[in-house]
């Protein structure tokens, strides 16, 4: 026994295991001195229950442990593993490895146990054993599937995201084989790429298939797949992540569908389909492209699509094109028309409409499409309208043109003709045959003169130049003179013709008598002329409230249906061209009167009906002349024709001075300082300049020396000084007009600076020859 | 025709058309006045620089020298005496009123006239001339 102890210390010793040896009752018999490493006196321990070294909790452990072992058990190194404590009272993990000393009856009387320190092994076990934690976890849970599957195809283990995708329980996945719910069509991808994992060609492979679920619905997938080897090197398990693809695989195919319809439309659009990058390259033509430009779709793509442009074009089309690009597709795509020249040569219009498109991720554009259409008919058609308008517009101009020069060659002569017949039926021992002559000789050209007075009238009107001159006018005489100039023809054919008021009329009227005449003229003249029996009856009336003059014109003829009313007056119309082939006339009678008497702010119309005969009016804006006005309008004095400048800053008086010689038929231009006087002075000629004294910026005395001194057309006519001062040394004027204006002054004043003493020769004979 | 007074003012008459040529010198005589005309424009330049008249009533479209050149020529060297200008236009045009007056016209009137307006317009020019009985029709003499 001594030498078997002295062997135990001397392994003990070199190996720093523990040997101990402990009686069946469990009391410690011996120590090895190796126990002195860890804090204790062997000899010291000997005698003590084994149990009061082992930790309580493993107590249970222990005392199992041991009886196990005596009865001759065989255990584990993991359940011969307890806490010892130490000489300082630490706790130590020792694996013992027990061997039982038996007498010769083999009954146990001794065990011999040798005790190892494994705490570091223990500790480094509970590392292992947290991080397989950890690796579990992170199997079991995670939006990821995973699965390991043993090299036969079964599955091993999976976790619980796989079986959500797929839809079975865990217990019938650990029953399925992955070939059972892999899709036929990707079962032999998979499998290729298994046998080449597993022979080694590939560490790992990733693939995109189809699941079948549990439901029978499939499932888009990423399969990851690595292979585990054991030690002498053959597959193990094969370790599966399983991605859900559904989302992307939804995206795409939609992305695949929608380019698929893309692809339809295009190849089968009569238009022309493009896909242009950023730069403007063509990265996909329609086929239609051949027929629209000659061009095939391979032969234009990788191409700048203006090279097909028209050169004159392509810097509008590149500006479109750009502002889609630099707007990132925001700003509203914009209908572009511009020429491409095809292949052959020929020129064609195109309208397109391109439209950039952004990559919702990165905001770049990713591409411009454009559709573009021929539309060279609609171009050309176009262009001809262009044309014919232009030329219209040409032909109307050249017209209007043609008839205002032929009306003044014509007026030239004619001019000459009624002079020298009135010059002749003014002689005074005329015989009488000539002198009947004469007369008929007169009425002709007149006639003639108006026709052609007409068309001027007529142009002018069109053009917008027919100038209305109000001026104190007698009514009742005007309507008078107007309507007996038709007496001799009414009786000649044997019809009644009267004139008469509703109402009394104010004395005198402010209006342009000579276009109200023209107007009564043509409207009496049509009714005399168109009506074969009974008569004609005009009616005039002044609504003294409304300020408005109206006149009827009656006749008993044969009237008109609503379509000849319609074009009655519209120019060039006569209702029936046999009337006109038998009343003269150019036609352009009632057109005339309706741009006149709109041009005085009024309107004229006709009421009739076939065989009821007609009713022309017309009536317009006019106001009655003031007593004073009125005055002057009926007196002798006669400013026709005459210029007047009337320079004044207060618009007052310029308003009353205007208002005084207006209706005696003089021209009024107004200045309303010095410095516009003598400008306006410089510039057209003028019979009597009627100047304030006192006004700012310059001073009526300087500018009328102004001037007088300028050599222009005014440097020697009458200027007369408007002045509240009693003397007033003349200077440069002819005369005075005190202030406040009294009108019979002003109009002396007026008088006498016009039709002064310096006028010569005789002169006041007033023939007209227009 | 009565013939005119001997102190009664000359008035001359550049017209082309004979026509109007002969209806307006009848109406100036009639009106009292002795006349002189021309109907091509140097004619009408010699004749007015010779007769040296009150007035003159000067066509625009002259043969020869136009109105405006004879009016441009009256006043760059034309003597002193000659009474004022007005011009005859068939076309009523504000740039020929403006060229008109800018040479030195004083007066200007659209044809065809009244008769009444064309011896109103002649009185005008024969007061503006006795004012300035030496008055030339140019604005160079007057500073």
């Amino acid at each position: 026994m001594k030498s078997s102890t002295a062997a135990m210390e001397l392994i003990a010793a070199q190996t720093g295991d523990v040997f101990v040896c402990v009686g069946p009752d469990s009391v410690i018999r011996f120590m090895s001195g190796s126990a002195r490493a860890y804090g204790h006196d062997p000899s010291a321990l000997v005698g003590m229950a084994a149990l009061d070294l082992v930790h309580p909790d493993d107590h249970a452990a222990f005392i199992a442990n041991t009886t196990a072992s005596f009865r001759g058990e065989r255990l584990s190194p993991a359940s011969r593993t307890h806490r010892y404590r130490t000489g300082d009272g630490r706790w130590v993990s020792m694996e013992g490895n027990p061997r039982i000393i038996r007498d010769r009856r083999g009954r146990p009387v001794e065990m011999v146990n040798v005790l190892r320190d494994v705490t570091e092994r223990r500790e480094a076990e509970a590392r292992a054993e947290a991080e397989a934690a950890i690796l579990r976890s992170a199997f079991e849970h995670g939006a990821v599937g995973k699965a390991l599957i043993t090299p036969d195809g079964r599955f091993q283990r999976i976790n619980p995201a796989l079986c959500d995708l797929l839809g079975y329980s865990e217990a019938e996945m650990l029953v399925l084989d992955f070939r059972d719910i892999t899709h036929p069509d990707d079962l032999d991808a998979d499998l290729e790429r298994v046998r080449q994992l597993r022979d080694g060609q590939i560490p790992s492979y990733r693939l995109d298939k189809r699941y079948l679920r549990a439901d029978g619905s499939i499932v888009w997938v990423e399969l990851t797949v690595s292979l585990v080897r054991d030690e002498r090197g053959d597959p193990k398990l094969y370790v599966v992540q399983v991605q859900d693809q559904t989302k992307r695989h939804n995206a795409e195919a939609a992305l695949a569908n929608s380019e698929a319809q893309f692809r339809l439309l295009a190849e089968n659009a009569g238009d022309l389909v493009l896909v242009n990058r950023p730069d403007g390259v063509l990265s996909y033509l329609s086929p239609s492209a051949l027929a629209m430009t000659g061009y095939r779709p391979e032969e234009a793509i990788g191409r700048s699509a203006l090279h097909w442009i028209h050169p004159e074009d392509r810097d509008r089309v590149a500006e479109a094109f750009q502002e889609q690009v630099l707007s990132r597709g925001e700003a509203p795509p914009c209908v572009i028309a511009f020429r491409v020249v095809r292949k052959d040569g020929r020129e064609i219009w195109v309208e397109s409409s391109p439209r950039a498109h952004v990559d919702p991720a990165s905001g770049q554009v990713t591409h411009v499409t454009d559709a573009g259409r021929d539309i060279t008919q609609r171009k050309t058609a176009e262009l001809l309208l262009a044309e014919a308008k232009v030329a219209a517009e040409a032909a109307a101009e050249a017209k209007a043109l043609f008839l205002a020069t032929m009306s003044h060659e014509l007026r030239t002569p004619l001019t000459a003709v009624v002079g020298f017949a009135r010059l002749t039926a003014e002689l005074a021992d005329l015989p009488d045959a000539a002198r009947s002559y004469v007369d008929k000789l007169l009425v002709g050209a007149k006639a003639l003169m108006a026709t052609v007075n007409d068309i001027l009238d007529f142009s002018k009107l069109e053009a917008g130049q027919v100038e209305i001159r109000p001026r104190a006018v007698a009514p009742r005489a005007l309507l008078a003179e107007s309507v007996g100039m038709f007496e001799g023809l009414a009786s000649d054919r044997g019809l009644t013709l009267s004139q008469r008021w509703n109402g009394i009329p104010p004395a005198m009227l402010m209006l342009d008598d000579d276009r109200v005449r023209q107007v009564l003229l043509n409207l009496v003249g049509n009714a005399v002329k168109f009506t074969d029996t009974g008569g004609v009856e005009v009616e005039a009336d002044y609504n003294a409230d409304g300020r408005r003059f109206r006149c009827e014109v009656r006749d008993t003829g044969p009237g008109l249906n609503e379509d000849q009313q319609a074009c009655l007056f519209q120019r060039f119309s006569q209702v029936d061209g046999s009337l006109a082939r038998k009343h003269g006339g150019t036609g352009l009678g009632l057109a005339i009167c309706k741009g006149i008497v709109e041009a005085m702010g009024g309107s004229i119309g006709v009421i009739s009906a076939a065989g009821a005969g007609s009713t022309f009016w017309f009536e317009f804006p006019a106001d009655p002349a003031a007593g004073a006005l009125a005055a002057a309008g009926e007196s002798d004095l006669v400013l026709a024709d005459s210029r007047v400048l009337l320079v004044e800053d207060n618009a007052t008086n310029r308003e009353l001075a205007r208002l005084i010689l207006k209706p005696l038929g003089a021209e009024v231009t107004e200045a309303e300082n010095g410095v516009e006087a003598v400008r306006l002075a410089g510039e057209q000629p003028f019979d009597l300049i009627l100047m304030d004294l006192h006004m700012p910026e310059l001073g009526g005395r300087e500018a009328a020396e102004a001037i007088r001194a300028d050599g222009g057309p005014n440097a020697d006519i009458p200027i007369l000084a408007f002045s509240a001062d009693v003397i007033v040394e003349h200077g440069p004027f002819d005369g005075v007009v005190s202030k406040p204006i009294e009108i019979a002054a002003l109009l002396r004043a007026v008088a006498e600076a016009i039709n002064g003493p310096a006028a010569e020769g005789g002169g006041s004979d007033a023939l007209a020859a227009g | 025709m009565p013939l005119p007074q001997a102190e009664a003012p000359l008035i001359f008459v550049a017209e082309d058309d004979p026509l109007m040529l002969d209806l307006i010198t009848t109406r100036l005589k009639l009106a009292g006045y002795w006349t002189a005309q021309a109907r091509e424009g140097w004619e009408a330049v010699h004749r007015i620089q010779e007769m040296k008249p009150k007035a003159v009533l000067l066509d625009v479209n002259l043969p020869g020298l136009s109105g405006f050149q004879v009016l441009r020529t009256l006043r760059d060297g034309g003597p002193r005496g000659i009474g004022p200008v007005m011009m005859l236009t068939a076309r009523n045009s504000e740039s020929d009123l403006r060229t008109a007056i800018a040479l030195g016209a004083k007066d200007y009137m659209t044809k065809p006239f009244e008769d009444a307006r064309m011896l109103q317009r002649v009185e005008r020019l024969l007061r503006i001339g006795a004012r300035r009985p030496s008055a030339a029709p140019s604005a160079s003499v007057i500073v």
